[in-house]
């Protein structure tokens, strides 16, 4: 029982993949996802946020819904969503779904005119 | 009256006897002896009779014993010289020592004193003095079966370097046994090496061996053939081999069947014409076709096109795609597949950095990508990194299921 376990603990480390969060000065979040032969501090530096706080966590760390991804900011360690920035996309979507609906309306309008 | 006759009588009786020894002179003094009136002035063997001596209640001297002098010089009566050291000298002498031991004890005050001196200076108190001096009876103890043990080990060391020698000895013999086999065997090896390959060797069947280098050199022409080179069977060249096609009307041909899995070099103009397999680190520098279906591991282009017209149809350095990638950019991001990409970033909504694992040379490289229906925008691009945005119809950056991305330029 005691050697199954410690496998199973092997495999789940082996399998656990990394990933660096890194808090940039716009407030916001680059996560680096290694490929291979992957240096955290040398793609850090070279992506231009050297000195910048970070954390290096596990991909199953990471939100999956990024429905709000640029609202996201790095804070005690882990990724919140910002609620203004939050705001601020939901009023553009919805400034986005207006518009597309006033351009359908449009559409219609146009329609019905050249059907008069 | 009687008591006046019996003193008479031994007062005469004393006289008797006193008078019965007498001084004289003999060679270097005078003595006692038996006297009588007789012998008085006589001389006789060598002695004379000076005059006798009477000796009674107390000794009387005659008058002739009045004639000697106070100290008795000459008398043969010297007491001085009785010793045979007259008495001035003795005085003389005893003086000398006294003024040597006074001298001594001089010197030994002198000494207690700067004793006394060291010791206070050195701050030693008498009990560390003896506490020291135990200390070093200890020691010295101590040394003395230090000495007893180091005595049994030097002997067990000597009865172990005699056995050494022994097995040095028989070490020796050995290798030179050994040394006389090998003379042998290098003889048996030079024999082997002038006899395995004459300058006209060939092989009627398969061959297998290990040779250190094996150089082919043909005249113009000559196929590197089944008739012509070292076999006609199926070779497998698992050495350095080095082949050289001398320049001129024809090319050296490879037309056999060959497995090519050493380092080799063609330097040569050389046709490889047969399905050969090169596996290793192979080197064709000259101007070589390789018309069959030729198997590599992995080929190293070493030339730049430069400023001339490309060759058609021609691998060059720099035109070598030098990575690719393919990823989802959505929910979590995944990675495909890819080629020298070392990392991927995720910035924001549609929003991506690839980071090259081996750089290009600058920046100066072009970027190919595609995102389903939406598009990709170059958004940086360094050295080291690409940072690219997926956008839709209207601008507007958003994440994509599949995003593919090559690179190709200078490294």
């Amino acid at each position: 029982m005691r050697i199954l376990l410690i496998i199973l603990f092997s495999v789940s480390v082996l399998s656990a993949e990394t990933v660096r969060v890194i808090s940039r000065t716009d407030g916001g979040v680059s996560i680096i996802y290694p490929v291979k032969n992957c240096d955290f501090n040398k793609t850090q530096k070279e992506l231009g946020f050297e000195g910048r706080p970070y954390k290096d966590v596990d991909k199953s760390l990471i939100p999956t819904d990024r429905k709000y991804r640029n609202a996201w900011k790095f804070e005690k360690d882990k990724i919140i969503i910002d609620a203004v920035k939050q705001t601020e996309i939901d009023n553009k979507v919805a400034e986005k779904t207006l518009y597309e609906r006033i351009v359908a309306i449009e559409q219609k309008v146009n329609t019905l005119e050249a059907v008069k | 009256m009687k008591k006046y006759i019996l003193p008479f009588l031994i007062t005469i009786l004393l006289g008797y006897f006193t008078i019965s020894y007498g001084l004289f002179t003999e060679e270097g003094g005078t003595s006692l002896a038996t006297w009588t009136e007789e012998d008085a002035g006589q001389t006789t063997a060598g002695r004379q009779f000076l005059t006798p001596v009477i000796f009674s209640s107390s000794v009387y001297l005659p008058s002739t014993a009045n004639q000697i002098s106070g100290a008795g010089t000459g008398s043969g009566l010297d007491a001085d010289m009785l010793d045979g050291t007259h008495l001035s000298s003795i005085n003389t002498s005893t003086a000398s020592l006294q003024t040597q031991i006074d001298t001594l004890e001089v010197s030994t005050g002198t000494l207690q004193t700067d004793l006394a001196t060291e010791v206070s200076d050195r701050g030693l108190a008498d009990t560390a003095i003896g506490v020291a001096t135990g200390t070093l009876r200890t020691d010295i103890t101590a040394l003395g079966v230090s000495t007893g043990s180091l005595l049994t080990t030097i002997q067990s060391i000597q009865a172990d370097t005699t056995t050494l020698q022994g097995l040095i000895d028989t070490l020796e013999t050995d290798t030179s046994t050994l040394a006389g086999l090998i003379d042998q065997l290098e003889l048996d090896t030079a024999t082997l090496s002038t006899s395995k390959l004459n300058a006209n060797a060939s092989f009627g069947g398969d061959v297998s061996g290990t040779y250190d280098d094996i150089s082919v050199n043909k005249a113009k022409g000559v196929d590197l053939d089944t008739a012509s080179w070292v076999t006609d069977q199926y070779l497998i060249m698992k050495g350095t081999y080095v082949v050289t096609a001398a320049a001129g009307a024809g090319d050296a041909i490879l037309s056999a069947d060959q497995d090519f899995t050493g380092a080799n070099t063609f330097s040569g103009g050389i046709n490889v014409t047969a399905i050969s397999t090169f596996t290793a680190n192979t080197s064709f520098s000259g101007t070589n076709t390789h018309t069959g279906l030729e198997t590599f591991d992995r080929i190293a282009i070493s030339s730049a096109m430069g400023e001339g017209t490309p060759v058609a149809n021609t691998l060059y350095k720099d035109n070598i795609i030098k990575g690719w990638i393919s990823f989802n950019g959505t929910g979590v991001i995944a990675i495909n597949a890819s080629f020298n990409v070392s990392s991927i970033s995720d910035n924001g909504t549609g929003d991506y950095t690839i980071s090259w694992d081996v750089d290009f040379a600058n920046a100066n490289y072009a970027e190919a990508g595609m995102c389903g229906d939406d598009y990709l925008s170059q958004a940086a691009i360094a050295a080291e990194t690409l940072r690219i945005m997926a956008k839709n119809d209207a601008g507007t950056a958003t994440d994509n299921g599949l995003i593919t991305v090559i690179a190709v330029g200078s490294q």
